[in-house]
């Protein structure tokens, strides 16, 4: 371990690497503070810069764009009570009212301070946790991989949310259909291409991305009546940064709380960050009792706090399954995971072995990036805040320009901007419907693995299933996914009782 | 009927898709397989056919979001407007070349939603597209096609 970490210490602390931690987090500050646009937005629009760095540096950039997002997304919630992301919508119901009370320059100080304990706590966690599983998932085999892979599916589907498991499955099969265009790996011919020569290596993953994510994010923001004037933000006051002692006291024992539930929730695949955030504050909402002065909601720092080292440790948990076992937790790391195979790079277990620059690089740089947001962002933060001035009408359209460069130059085929307008047609019709787009994604990013991985399984034991119960590893994994499938039905006969 | 139009959705694709699967041509000799190409596609079909039917018997009316979208009809126009300049980039970007073609559709976005102001729509379409395409050549290194339009004239 300290051999590899020596590894990630020099790669990530190249110059260039600092530089990419830095533009990460400021422009993941930056995206994440506009409403509307969250991390994943964030990672999703980036990916095109990244293609031209080396892979350690394109995660590092992605890495702290993910975290600058959140962040982002936490000030504007206290800012002008419009959470960048869903992570950070449980922050406006205490940052906001601070805020209006003439403390938003603490709420502030707290959310970056309760970031930062929660982002080291959950890198020392990835530091510890992710060598342990990558060494156990190098046994792995064919089976191994495609009862993970349908473990990974089955979680995210089924913790997409109230009312939302069945649409999370159905979005999770979508997604698998739309990874089975291309060239068929069993016979080797193209299958379900209609004739079309641009389909036969499939659907570009970065298409179906920026497609669902960004540009059906800005139709909607349209549409929804989002876009803001940035005339309502003057009035704020961000300048007095400091914490007392009082404050510390206050905080630190939800801070320290949160942070290790924070890691937790995020390392299980589908929880991430929103769950962490909205689980940790009704903890501690609980534990504060109704006598907690002042109550929760009407400006209690705590419940600034609990949300914000939650979600930030939740964020860094989500890289464990990602970087051990292929597996992404949420939308966000499932576009990473994407932008790592147009990389050339397999994310799971032998990318420890292969790229210890890459998987190692990336933990250091998680250190290197929450430091960078507390000791550079935070300072920034009123005049980042300015940047919220500037009319949504202004910023929308080089947002709308950042999806169609994105898309044009992965392929430098004019028709993808085409099908990307046609796929975002398509999303914003699904999120209306209240479909959840991330188990798509996640579905086409593991559909072509899982079918992959069942054939050779399949091969292997000459056409039986029994190696989902023989091999031990892939025994487990099946029971997981038939919990996973069964917790949505258990639930609601409890909730019937 | 709104309550059942997320089941009929997916069912409409579960059938587009599973004909299409049946299409899928497969070896005589890969027939006897456990696993040809046709299988994981007609299994998946199969599966969102049944959620599909699932989801046609919601138990309780689901959190529909289209009564979030706006009333202001002009919302609606800026929308289409704006995917509508994504489809005439997609036509003009080979012969206008990324650097022009980007700045028209900047231009075009801001007049789509409503920006009048002559300044912003002057400079920010030509700051904007020509910092992006320094930061794409200069400092990515990529090579982008002048457009074959200016290639023409020369």
């Amino acid at each position: 371990m300290f051999e590899g970490l020596l590894i990630g210490i020099e790669t990530a602390f190249t110059p260039f690497n600092i530089l990419m931690v830095m533009l990460g987090c400021f422009t993941g500050t930056f995206i994440g503070m506009l409403p509307g646009l969250g991390p994943a937005t964030a990672v999703a629009l980036m990916i095109p810069m990244t293609y031209s760095l080396d892979p350690s540096a394109a995660l590092i950039l992605m890495a702290g764009v993910y975290y600058g997002a959140a962040f982002g997304g936490s000030t504007s919630s206290i800012l002008i009570n419009t959470p960048g992301c869903s992570s950070s919508v449980v922050t406006t119901f205490d940052g906001f009212p601070m805020a209006q009370q003439g403390m938003a320059g603490k709420a502030l100080a707290i959310a970056a301070w309760a970031s930062f304990v929660g982002g080291i706590v959950g890198a020392v966690g990835l530091l510890v946790a992710s060598p342990l599983l990558a060494e156990l998932a190098l046994t792995f085999q064919s089976p191994e991989y495609f009862a993970m892979m349908a473990m990974g599916l089955a979680a995210v589907a089924s913790l997409s949310g109230e009312g939302q498991v069945l649409r999370g499955y159905a979005m999770a099969i979508v997604g698998m259909m739309l990874a089975t265009v291309g060239t068929d790996g069993i016979s080797g011919l193209p299958r379900l291409t209609f004739g079309r020569l641009e389909l036969v290596d499939g659907l570009s993953f970065l298409l179906i991305a920026m497609a669902t994510y960004a540009l059906a994010e800005v139709v909607l923001v349209i549409l929804q009546d989002r876009m803001n004037d940035g005339d309502h933000i003057r009035s704020t006051q961000a300048r007095d940064l400091r914490l007392s002692r009082q404050d510390v006291r206050d905080i630190a024992a939800p801070v320290a709380r949160h942070s290790i539930t924070g890691f937790l929730i995020g390392v299980l695949p589908g929880a991430g960050a929103t769950v962490a955030s909205f689980l940790s504050y009704a903890m501690e909402k609980k534990l504060a009792g109704p006598n907690a002065v002042p109550a929760f909601g009407e400006g209690n720092p705590r419940g600034v706090a609990a949300p914000e080292c939650a979600n930030n440790a939740a964020s860094t948990g989500s890289f464990v399954p990602l970087l051990t076992l292929g597996i992404p937790g949420s939308g966000t790391t499932a576009i990473m995971l994407g932008a790592l195979i147009a990389h050339g790079l397999q994310p799971g277990p032998r990318l420890y072995v292969e790229h210890p620059e890459v998987f190692w690089s990336v933990i250091v740089s998680m250190f290197l990036g929450n430091l960078m947001l507390l000791v550079i962002n935070l300072p920034m933060i009123s005049w980042l805040a300015r940047l919220l001035r500037i009319p949504q009408s202004i910023l929308m359209p080089i947002v709308l320009l950042f999806c169609l460069l994105g898309v044009y130059l992965v392929s430098f085929d004019p028709t993808d901007v085409t099908v990307m307008v046609i796929v975002a047609v398509f999303a914003v019709g699904l999120r209306l419907l209240d479909f959840p787009l991330a188990p798509l994604l996640l579905g086409f990013i593991l559909g072509g693995f899982l079918e992959e991985n069942l054939q050779r399984s399949l091969i292997l034991y000459d056409g039986g299933w029994q190696f989902l119960w023989e091999r031990p590893a892939a025994l487990v994994m099946s029971i997981m996914t038939i919990l996973f499938l069964m917790w949505p039905m258990s639930a609601r006969i409890r909730r019937g009782r | 009927m709104t309550a059942r139009l997320p089941g009929l959705v997916v069912l409409v694709i579960a059938g587009l898709y599973g004909w299409q699967a049946l299409q899928i041509p497969v070896f005589a000799a890969d027939a006897r397989e456990a696993m040809t190409a046709q299988t994981m596609p007609l299994v998946l079909a199969g599966a969102l056919s049944i959620i599909g039917v699932t989801l046609l018997f919601p138990h309780k009316s689901g959190v529909s979001l289209v009564s979030t979208l706006s009333a202001d009809y002009r919302r609606w126009w800026q929308a289409f407007g704006l995917l509508t300049v994504c489809i005439v980039f997609g036509l003009v970007i080979e012969p206008l070349g990324v650097l022009s073609a980007s700045a028209l559709a900047l231009l075009a976005s801001l007049l789509v939603l409503g920006v009048r102001h002559r300044p912003t729509l002057l400079w920010v379409p030509l700051l904007v597209s020509a910092a992006l395409w320094a930061l794409l050549v200069g400092l990515l290194g990529l090579y982008l096609d002048p457009g074959s339009l200016w290639i023409a004239d020369v």
